[in-house]
């Protein structure tokens, strides 16, 4: 091979271009050549001259070439241009079927081309359904299957105590400690609670939150940290003045500055040294916990057997199943109840729970139910445009018959239908992709703020390739349809066929199937939908028992080096309430240690006495700590007696006001007022609390909720008899009926000028608590409805387009009707009623598979079964008449036909 | 070649031009003498893959050169009409004739050589 040897060379990249073009055997022949003459131009012409003219060459050597190499690929006979040896005749195979796939692809591209509106109805349909295929899936997937951000997240478990109702609950701190010595399935454990205090700067007051854990709790997730260190067992105990931050606090609050490490901050109402930084991305237990502290030393909590008040999580050791660990768990907590416990029932029950299951495991059946609609919404899509291909189909199929007996193939035909269509679905998956982008961003938005993990939701590489293979598996189904009947077309059958675009009867029958299939599918959907939108309104009508309007609350943290008696915090919620009450808007104020629907609590077992004098046993009392004036504020209503007051503090006896579901409990019929009972129930020297009141009952954790019996203690007297300090955490309720809102400056000023340094959090009203606690229902109704309508769309898109064609097709035999006396009034009747036929088939097997399928929302059902009748005759009336309003148009168009017109037509 | 089928335009100028060429018949050589003769700009490409097909037809036949005798000396395809090829060109050309005789041809109005020239 000779190369010019001196001075300029032959443009480069036209000459990579077309020795790339060409194949082994030729391609020094032709580029040798083009070089010879090249050189010969240099010499005679100049670099310039030689340079264009050989670029001009390659430029117009391309199609010659790829005619040479297709040329080439039908023959390899002696006498062709080169012989090819053999071992070299696998490779002219494969490029034979790249050239082969090159021009089907080329081929597609004009034959798409050619064709605009089809192309973009196709796109179009897929991109939707796509789209909120891609968006679903990004969500799923960020959600549910990746892993958490920690060291091997999947040997991460939970560890609970079960109650008796078989709901899970926490554990205690000492038996936490016995169960992990005892334990050999667990590497590492650690235990924790929720912590939220205050950091004080010279700006003012921040309240953050965090937990506070057990040391051990880093080396069970095992991730290390950005800067410093993070608590170390050992030399981090209880009550140690440290901290470790989260990256974003670190970020936000301190302006990333490393040299925070070892300094102090004002924390609670002391110091605390910082003594490490996580690093981004790092969560624990959720990412609005932003730092990590030893356990606290206060309270009796640690010191309580009883107290239930930690979560434990731990390092399952290489190997060991979950069942293991449950076994032998529950053994250790059965052994430690027994040896602790004075009467121990032998009821004890623990669970042990993935980490990952725990966290994200409510989502499931959400998640589920999503993916489920979104595969209908694809599936109809896909019928959709399979029908609207083999409109196509049969109507270029004269063309195609021709094609095919002119030697292009019967299996050369199909393949190229399908290509066309790989080509459409990948770029309606591009679209989609998109599409899904703002679907995603709209699902955040929409979704309740305790979806957990949300803001790690995101369109990813892997949403990406997950749209090109379900692009790739739609066109490949959808292509196929009129790919089978193209490739079965007989040529003299199909020329001879008068009609525009007629069609088998297979393919017509195929046509209604698939058009029955959608209207089934939609109807599903819209049935699901039906179903969560009746039980959301069942739900939002549930009153809740105090007031939805005109209440403000907000969370309030009394520093414990400045409150540290019950008379400092008394002082505090006095000088609060005499300041706020008189105030233009406000009508009320209390006090209360926790709120309807915010689902904490502290629940405890306690003892009645009843009407006849005798003692009864019960648990799952819920404790509330109110100052008086409560109930007034926020609105329940006192049904009997009195309200706790000033009067009932530390020296006088002990009372409680409890609601009317403890009263209908205990005391059924009669009078509450007057009776007494006892949280503890040790024995002789109890404390016995006297009912001054009842009021109405609330719910605790939402509008689902059903009611618990509570116990409303009046604060100062709660401290004194048990001893446990009250009232530094808890909630400031203002009743202002008329704005809310408008009050909340008043509120800060006013509480600003008796502390400074006491931040206000979670500002919010009444009505807001309560739209919150809808927040996850309201936003699968929304989602199941939107996903719902759009497959109802689809599906009528696709009713219309083959009642469309079937009117078109049929156009001489209505003309023929006509002529012969037929009314357009009959005309339509009769073309609506055929094609209410298929619609009404596919409600029928909607309702039907419905019935099944509604099952799996009974979950989330509120107030209503899966079989609702209201729900489905509203489903099925809906489907109906959007079915009836797809087929009159058409039915319309028919009756319009005019015979002669009709008849007309070949 | 069966009695009535013509050669194309393009394939004829690569035969009459190999035909001129006689031993020396090859890609850089053929594209030159139709280049000039003809006046119009001839890819290297079409030549080869019009060779090509015509050698599948029969009319042509193909060999390779010994490398030249230099450094890096390179061999080369050299293109030959074969007995077939000679027919067609002959039955062609004499086709052309046919039809042309009679005519003035000169008197016709030529666009092509208008513009070139």
């Amino acid at each position: 091979m000779t190369r010019p040897r001196r001075g300029p060379r032959p443009p480069r990249v036209a000459r990579v271009l077309i020795r790339r073009l060409l194949w082994s055997a030729d391609r020094d022949f032709v580029s040798d050549d083009l070089d010879e003459e090249f050189e010969e131009l240099l010499v005679a012409h100049g670099p310039r001259t030689a340079r264009g003219w050989y670029r001009r060459q390659v430029l117009r050597s391309i199609v010659p070439v790829i005619a040479w190499r297709l040329g080439r690929r039908g023959s390899r006979q002696p006498g062709a241009m080169t012989q090819l040896p053999t071992s070299a005749s696998a490779k002219a195979d494969r490029m034979g079927a790249l050239l082969r796939f090159r021009q089907d692809v080329r081929q597609a591209a004009r034959s798409v081309v050619r064709d605009p509106r089809y192309a973009a109805t196709v796109i179009a349909t897929f991109a939707l359904a796509s789209g909120a295929n891609i968006a679903v899936f990004s969500v799923v997937n960020s959600v549910l299957l990746k892993p958490l951000p920690y060291e091997e997240p999947e040997r991460l478990a939970m560890a609970f105590r079960v109650t008796d109702h078989g709901s899970e609950s926490r554990v205690s701190y000492l038996d936490f400690l016995d169960w992990r010595e005892a334990a050999t399935s667990f590497d590492t454990w650690a235990a924790y609670s929720e912590s939220a205090r205050t950091w004080l700067a010279e700006s003012g007051a921040e309240r953050w939150r965090g937990i506070e854990t057990t040391p051990e709790l880093f080396e069970v997730l095992g991730v290390p940290p950005l800067h410093g260190r993070t608590l170390q067992p050992g030399s981090d105990d209880i009550g140690d003045p440290v901290i470790v931050l989260s990256h974003a606090l670190w970020q936000r609050r301190f302006g990333s500055d490393p040299s925070l490490i070892g300094r102090t901050i004002r924390f609670d109402g002391g110091t605390r040294t910082v003594v490490g930084v996580m690093p981004p991305g790092f969560y624990f237990p959720t990412p609005d916990e932003e730092y990590w502290i030893p356990l606290a030393a206060s309270g009796r909590f640690l010191e309580q057997r009883g107290a239930w008040s930690l979560l434990s999580i731990g390092r399952l050791a290489d190997d060991i199943p979950m069942e293991r660990a449950q076994g032998e768990l529950l053994a250790i907590a059965q052994r430690v109840d027994e040896e602790n416990a004075e009467d121990w029932d032998g009821s004890t029950a623990v669970r042990v729970e993935r980490r990952h299951e725990v966290y994200v495991g409510d989502t499931r059946r959400l998640f589920g139910i999503l993916l489920g609609a979104v595969a209908l919404v694809l599936t109809i899509a896909c019928a959709n445009i399979a029908n609207i291909a083999l409109t196509r189909a049969s109507v270029r199929r004269r063309e195609l018959a021709v094609r095919a007996a002119l030697g292009a193939g019967r299996g050369r035909l199909a393949r190229q239908l399908v290509t066309e269509h790989l080509l459409l679905a990948l770029a309606g998956a591009a679209v989609g992709l998109f599409l899904s982008f703002a679907i995603v961003r709209g699902f955040t938005a929409l979704a309740p703020a305790d979806l957990p993990r949300i803001d790690e939701v995101g369109v990813d590489l892997i949403a990406f390739a997950y749209a090109t293979l379900i692009a790739l598996l739609s066109g490949l189904i959808f292509g196929s349809a009129p790919a089978i009947m193209a490739s079965r077309t007989g040529l003299s059958r199909a020329i001879n066929d008068a009609g525009r675009g007629s069609m088998s009867r297979v393919g017509r029958r195929t046509l209604h199937g698939l058009v029955t299939a959608q209207v089934a599918m939609a109807v599903i959907l819209v049935l699901g939908a039906s179903l969560l939108v009746n039980s959301f309104l069942r739900l939002s009508s549930v009153r809740p028992g105090f007031d939805t309007d005109g209440v403000l609350i907000m969370g309030v943290q009394l520093a414990s080096d400045r409150y540290q008696d019950s008379e400092s915090i008394e002082a505090f919620y006095s000088e609060v309430r005499r300041r706020l009450v008189d105030r233009p808007g406000i009508e009320g104020v209390g006090f209360s240690s926790h709120l309807p629907f915010s689902g904490s609590g502290i629940s405890a077992s306690y003892v009645v006495e009843t009407t006849a004098g005798g003692r009864v046993d019960a648990d799952d009392l819920q404790l509330e700590i109110v100052g008086s004036g409560y109930f007034d504020a926020v609105g329940i209503p006192m049904l009997v007696g009195r309200d706790v007051h000033g009067d009932d503090g530390a020296g006088s006896s002990p009372v409680a006001v409890i609601n009317q579901t403890m009263a209908d409990l205990h005391w059924p019929g009669g009078n509450a007022v007057g009776a007494r009972f006892t949280l503890d129930d040790s024995g002789d020297d109890v404390s016995w609390h006297t009912v001054v009141g009842v009021v109405g009952s609330t719910l605790k954790t939402g509008l689902d909720d059903v009611r618990h019996p509570v116990a409303y203690f009046p604060r100062q007297q709660f401290q004194s008899t048990y001893g446990i300090i009250s009232g530094r955490s808890g909630y400031l309720v203002v009743r202002a009926p008329t704005a809310p809102a408008a009050v909340i400056p008043t509120v800060r000023s006013e509480i600003a000028r008796i502390d400074r340094n006491l931040p206000l959090t979670d500002i919010r009203t009444s009505a807001d608590m309560v739209a919150g606690s809808v927040a996850a229902p309201r936003f699968r109704t929304l989602v199941v409805s939107a996903f719902a309508l759009l497959a109802l769309l689809v599906a009528l898109v696709g009713v219309y387009g083959v009642m469309a064609f079937a009117v078109a097709r049929r156009t001489r035999e209505i003309g023929i009707r006509m002529s012969l006396g037929a009314s357009d009034r009959r005309v339509l009747v009769h073309v609506l009623r055929s094609g209410l036929g298929v619609v009404g088939l596919g409600i029928a097997i909607g309702v039907v598979s419905g019935l099944a399928a509604s099952r799996l929302l009974s979950a989330m059902l509120f107030g209503l079964t899966p079989t609702d009748l209201s729900s489905y005759a509203a489903a099925a009336g809906f489907v109906t008449v959007a079915g009836l309003a797809a087929c009159y148009l058409p039915a319309r168009r028919a009756s319009r036909v005019e015979p002669v017109v009709a008849l007309r037509e070949e | 070649m069966p009695k009535g089928k013509f050669l194309g335009e393009f394939e004829l100028y690569v035969m009459l031009a190999i035909a001129h060429l006689a031993a020396d018949a090859y890609g850089v050589t053929i594209r030159r003498k139709i280049e000039e003769r003809t006046g119009r700009s001839v890819s290297i490409g079409s030549v080869y893959a019009t060779g090509a097909r015509l050698v599948e037809k029969g009319l042509l036949a193909v060999s390779v050169s010994d490398p030249l005798p230099v450094k890096g000396g390179r061999s080369r395809k050299i293109f030959r009409l074969t007995r077939a090829g000679e027919a067609a060109l002959r039955h062609s050309t004499e086709m052309l004739r046919r039809m042309a005789d009679g005519l003035n041809v000169d008197d016709l109005r030529d666009d092509r050589a208008e513009r070139a020239g």
